[in-house]
């Protein structure tokens, strides 16, 4: 707790933290204005045209008034933690009209409310420094001087850091029917102060912490791309040396088109020869003694007399042929039966022709499936 | 220090920070950019190594499925086939035809193998000829041999491929043998 006037500041303020002041206006420094529009801090400053650190002590009323009490000192505005400063009515308690509050044992500040014929309210206020003279016998006298006038009012006395006197200004006022208060029980009734302001230290910290971290952040993001970049242009040297190594290495580099070749020197393996042959030798052999059997790679041709032979790739079919002895007594018929009897019992082989030759022999084409068809 | 000694001080602090990162973000969305580059490079170049990667691979193929044409020997072509130690096989060749493809020139080499063989065994020489990729079969025949023991006489048509691999294949060949 700070007390300060006009003439300047009479308890000063030694103790760190958040510090509660109170400004004890003279009548005569006292000013209304009602010619600010949208009162602030700002337009009260210009209003008045204060300079530089020097702040008003200023109080804005419900139809928007302003009362100006005088400047604060820059040693209470330059300070570091939060500071509010009061008017001494502020901290009455309701129902009191005259207050007597003493601090350290030396100053008292005297407020009294005064009514207007027209009933308007007004507050004077006195501030007493009793370094010279004893503290209890001055308050007793004031106190007893108002009483004698005999007019009704309730007194409050309240004492801030009062060690020496406490006990006795207590003892000297009981005969008046008056109690005195710790100053500290006083309270602040939702009372907005002349001046104020907030210690921002919490918050500029954490300013400065999202500054920080967004340099961190961005040096981070930095580091993460250089290191990155590099990484990329030793891949890029690397590939290029595979690359390089690659086509030093390569055979045939003269080919322009590597896949047109392999596709004229690859043969496409679709089944094993030995499959067809002994297949084709097993249905041969039901019409005579296998003479001689052949395959053919290449597309299906006609060999001559309707005999045909080749592979169909496209349609998954071979076509074989075969010779076989044919007993003279054979029967056309019986060879159809046992034709019909094979591409029955077996069902890849789609297809069994016969062209007779001009001596014994039998000649045969066998259609077999060899997969199923694209 | 005072309360707006404090607060110039910190808004300097600040200041000093907020255009340091400014300009560290602006150095880092031009490295940003930068990577943009060097990864569209490394792209194409990883499309480069895979074509050229691919491309080796198909002409080691195409080395491995044909014979050099200008030091072809006949041991050469039976080595080729796989052929060389049997000694069962007959080898005769038939026709030389050139053909263009890929841009070069292939040369077609047709030949016969005859051989009279028991009949297990000639099956199974026909399959590996078959097995082999650097053959390709045109036509197989068997003929019925009335002689003891299940001998057919063999008859297999085939060709293989060959092209000029260039003057320094050999040279290459033997220092990678080496």
């Amino acid at each position: 707790m700070f007390l300060l006037s006009s003439t300047g500041i009479h308890i000063p303020l030694n103790e760190k933290g958040d510090a509660v002041g109170m400004f004890v206006p003279s009548q005569t420094a006292t000013r209304r204005f009602t010619d600010i529009q949208n009162p602030s801090k700002g337009t009260v400053k210009a209003r008045l045209s204060l300079e530089g650190a020097e702040q008003p002590l200023w109080r804005m009323f419900d139809d928007r008034s302003v009362e100006y009490y005088g400047s604060v000192a820059e040693e209470i505005t330059e300070r570091r933690a939060s500071v509010s400063i009061y008017l001494p009515k502020d901290f009455l308690p309701e129902g009191y009209n005259v207050f007597y509050y003493v601090f350290n044992d030396r100053w008292v500040v005297y407020g009294e409310r005064l009514i207007s014929d027209e009933g308007a309210v007004d507050w004077v206020y006195s501030k007493f420094d009793t370094v010279d003279e004893d503290l209890t016998d001055f308050l007793v006298g004031v106190i007893s001087d108002r009483l004698v006038k005999g007019v009704r009012e309730k007194i409050c006395v309240a004492t801030h850091n009062c060690v020496e006197t406490q006990s006795a200004l207590q003892e000297s006022l009981s005969p008046f029917d008056i109690e005195t208060v710790e100053f500290s029980s006083l309270k602040l009734d939702k009372v907005k102060p002349i001046y104020q302001h907030k210690d921002f230290g919490i918050l500029m910290l954490f300013g400065f912490f999202c500054g920080f971290v967004l340099m961190v952040a961005t040096i981070g993001f930095y580091a993460k791309s250089y290191f990155e970049l590099s990484a990329v242009q030793d891949d890029i040297a690397q590939i290029q040396a595979e690359i390089a190594q690659m086509q030093s290495e390569m055979v045939l580099g003269h080919i322009e088109d590597p896949d047109d070749v392999l596709n004229r020197v690859k043969q496409p393996k679709l089944v094993k020869p030995s499959s067809l042959l002994h297949e084709t030798g097993e249905i041969a052999a039901m019409f005579g003694t296998l003479d001689s059997m052949t395959i053919f790679y290449g597309p299906p041709f006609d060999m001559g007399a309707g005999l045909r032979i080749g592979l169909d790739e496209r349609r998954r079919e071979v076509i074989t042929t075969a010779r076989v002895e044919q007993s003279e007594a054979e029967m056309l018929v019986d060879q159809e039966n046992v034709a019909k009897a094979i591409v029955t019992t077996k069902e890849y082989v789609r297809e069994i022709m016969r062209v007779n030759s001009e001596d014994t022999k039998l000649n045969l084409s066998v259609k077999m499936q060899i997969g199923e068809t694209e | 220090m005072t309360r707006s000694g404090f607060r110039r001080l910190w808004l300097l602090v600040l200041i000093i920070l907020l255009i340091s990162s400014y300009m560290v973000y602006n150095k880092t969305t031009n490295k940003q950019f930068e990577i943009d580059n060097v990864m569209r490079v490394k792209d194409s170049l990883v499309l480069e190594r895979e074509s050229s990667k691919s491309m080796a691979s198909r002409l080691q193929k195409v080395d491995e499925l044909t014979l050099h044409e200008p030091d072809t020997t006949r041991l050469d072509i039976l080595r080729f086939l796989g052929i060389e130690e049997d000694n069962i096989f007959e080898y005769e060749p038939t026709t030389r035809l050139v053909q263009t493809a890929g841009g070069i020139e292939i040369y077609e080499r047709t030949f016969m193998l005859k051989a009279e063989l028991p009949y297990t065994v000639a099956m199974r020489q026909i399959d590996k000829l078959y097995a082999n990729e650097k053959v390709t079969l045109l036509q197989v025949s068997m003929k019925h041999q009335n002689v003891p023991g299940h001998i057919v006489n063999v008859e297999v048509e085939a060709k293989i491929y060959a092209l000029d691999k260039g003057s320094s294949y050999s040279a290459n060949m033997i220092r990678r043998k080496r």
